[in-house]
């Protein structure tokens, strides 16, 4: 479904949950499900905590039904609830201070990891889990989210110039962890 | 080279290793112009290569990840059930509060009409009363005096 034809279905579906109608609310739940568990996935690394989140972004989105606004989003609301649900957990849990938390040396793999190494995606699961959280919080929304860079560096809070930045470390640090025998071609002369 | 043309490729250089290899994500440039850079020499090749497989791992690690199959029955059956455990929470709460509050007020009640309890408001008449009933030597004594006042 074309992007835009998705907007408008969505805002049709939540005229529909406004009014309590389930089945629109199922239809949406189907439609955004696995994106915004993707989503909380990535910034969590945790199977049982992204469920939990994916669950409450949709208990929250049908609790503001009544109350949405024609020009919202769906998509754009739900990736912003989930994001902010994932900052709070990672508070919680202590893996973020208000400050921004220092860039990790590449850490020694446990064993666990070891095991897991050949499968290629949850490396890079993995190493985009070792990415400070400002940047996983970028890299998710434009790359995996293809949320704008004004949306984006208006979401967090920052200028462009800042997400961009952000960006940038992000990329070079998968790639010195994804793509070791490659030196860092991205540094053109 | 003119200084414009090299602050372009400049900004496109920065852009491949922001945004990826997918021109269509550069923010505001000119797309025949930019692969046209892309194409320039075998160093920018080499980085667009790079780049294309962080991309291309990025999206394959996206699509690795799949939401839990009980997930979708789970979201639906829980949000409309919180919403009206929590109405008849709300509810139960009322009931519960007038069902507790109902035998302390009927032992109120039944005290009253026993003698065995006095509320405060009527408390000072009343002792005065049955100070004047001990005082007094019968009931209708205690009764008249009371016409009487």
């Amino acid at each position: 479904m074309r992007n835009i034809d998705r907007i408008e279905q969505d805002a049709r579906l939540m005229t529909r949950v406004a009014k309590r109608d389930e089945t629109a609310y199922k239809e949406l739940v189907e439609a955004h499900m696995q994106r915004a568990y993707q989503t909380a996935f990535i910034l969590l690394h945790d199977q049982s905590l992204a469920e939990d989140i994916a669950q409450e972004a949709f208990i929250r989105l049908w609790q503001q039904a009544p109350k949405w606004k024609d020009n919202a989003q769906v998509s754009t609301w739900l990736h912003r609830v989930i994001h902010n649900l994932c900052i709070d957990r990672l508070r919680q849990s202590r893996h973020l201070s208000n400050e921004e938390v220092p860039e990790q040396i590449d850490p020694t793999p446990s064993p666990i990891d070891k095991q897991i190494e050949r499968d290629r995606s949850t490396q890079v699961q993995n190493a985009i889990e070792q990415l400070p959280v400002r940047q996983r919080q970028a890299l998710v929304m434009i790359h995996f989210e293809e949320t704008g860079q004004k949306e984006a560096a208006r979401r967090m809070g920052i200028s462009i110039e800042a997400l961009e930045s952000l960006l940038a470390r992000a990329r070079r640090k998968l790639k010195e962890q994804l793509l070791p025998n490659t030196d860092l071609r991205g540094d053109l002369k | 080279m003119t200084d414009e043309k090299m602050q372009r490729y400049r900004r496109y250089q920065e852009y491949l290793s922001i945004y990826g290899a997918d021109i269509l994500k550069w923010p505001d440039v000119d797309l025949a112009d930019a692969s046209r850079w892309l194409r320039q020499t075998e160093e920018i090749q080499q980085a667009l290569e790079e780049e294309k497989e962080l991309d291309f791992l990025l999206t394959q690690s996206l699509e690795q990840i799949k939401a839990p199959e009980g997930l979708m029955q789970k979201i639906l059956q829980d949000t409309p059930r919180q919403e009206n455990a929590q109405t008849t929470f709300i509810k139960h709460k009322k009931g519960l509060r007038a069902q507790a509050l109902a035998p302390f007020v009927a032992a109120a009640f039944m005290g009253i009409l026993l003698g065995a309890y006095l509320p405060q408001f009527l408390l000072d008449q009343t002792a005065d009363t049955f100070d004047d009933l001990i005082l007094q030597e019968t009931f209708i004594e205690w009764e008249g005096s009371l016409e009487n006042e």
